[in-house]
């Protein structure tokens, strides 16, 4: 008799691992499977192409920082680098507004996050106050352009644009 | 007797259990198959708007060239936008066959704020949109300026 109760109750504990491995299975493809965030893929390839290709149209774009001649956005930040003026006004001044303007039309409609930032030399330092919408902390996709100035100092150009 | 009676019933009981078990196992299946066609549908449409977004953008009937082979790039010629919105609403077939069911539209953001519609054509019933906005520069080869654009390729099924 003792010998059937003890086989009953192995048998009835062998169950119950097994139920709940079945459980745990089940729960991992569930959270892994079903509830796997759909569209990732595209969403990493619109982040990139967006920084690279505004950071592109960014530095060709005409300002009317000088009336009597086309000066474009990077004209505009070698300018700022060299303390040049924009008609008398204060050229990085000028560029932030600018990039300010162009950025809040664009990226900021299509609900993104950004941070553009102009940095000199090997350090990179900021030239202008960072342009930021929200910020960048985590996952981001960055455009890089790189200029340089009469002094030959490298100018680093970055735009961070994340969901 | 009594004893083989309780034992038929509990084979039953176990059998009916097993069967039970089985049908929520067929119905969690196919439930799960079906959540993942709808995924897969979502993905198919997600991948076929960026081809369309990347078709759009590099359309010669758009993008900028200077000298003779070379281009610039992310670059949308003013002057051939204004004839490419003539050329592509005569040519719809053609068209239709490379976007299907799509609306691209040129906006200028900086320093003017023009809108040009390339392709308009929206299906009577719309399930799922994605909208792919794609930052240019437009170039006017008249004034050899450039200016910031956008061209937004929306995509519908």
């Amino acid at each position: 008799m003792w010998k059937f109760t003890r086989k009953g109750q192995l048998e009835v504990f062998g169950l119950v691992i097994v139920v709940i491995l079945i459980s745990l299975g089940m729960l991992f493809l569930l959270k892994f499977v079903l509830f796997k965030p759909v569209g990732e893929e595209r969403a990493t390839f619109t982040r990139g192409k967006l920084a690279e290709n505004t950071l592109g149209a960014l530095m060709n774009t005409v300002t009317t920082c000088r009336a009597e001649s086309k000066v474009t956005i990077s004209d505009l930040i070698q300018y700022c680098a060299e303390n040049q003026d924009c008609d008398g006004g204060d050229s990085c001044v000028f560029l932030k507004e600018v990039v300010e303007e162009i950025l809040s039309k664009t990226l900021q409609v299509w609900n993104k996050d950004y941070e553009f930032r102009v940095g000199s030399g090997p350090d990179k330092v900021d030239i202008i106050t960072p342009v930021v919408h929200e910020g960048c902390p985590l996952d981001k996709k960055t455009g890089f352009r790189y200029l340089r100035t009469r002094r030959r100092e490298l100018l680093t150009i970055e735009l961070d644009v994340c969901d | 007797m009594k004893r083989a009676q309780v034992k038929m019933g509990e084979t039953i009981a176990i059998l009916f259990i097993f069967f039970v078990l089985i049908l929520f196992g067929l119905i969690f299946y196919f439930q799960f198959q079906k959540s993942s066609f709808e995924r897969q549908k979502v993905e198919l449409f997600s991948e076929q708007s960026i081809s369309k977004s990347l078709v759009a953008s590099f359309l010669p009937e758009l993008i900028c060239s200077r000298n003779v082979a070379a281009t610039v790039k992310n670059c949308i010629d003013l002057k051939k936008l204004e004839f490419a919105s003539e050329e592509m609403k005569d040519n719809r077939e053609y068209y239709f066959d490379i976007f299907g069911f799509a609306v691209i539209t040129v906006e200028e953001i900086y320093p003017g704020n023009g809108t040009w519609v390339l392709y308009n054509q929206t299906p009577p019933e719309i399930t799922r949109e994605i909208n792919t906005p794609i930052p240019v520069s437009l170039f006017n080869p008249v004034e050899n300026t450039y200016s910031f654009g956008a061209l937004n390729v929306e995509v519908y099924t």
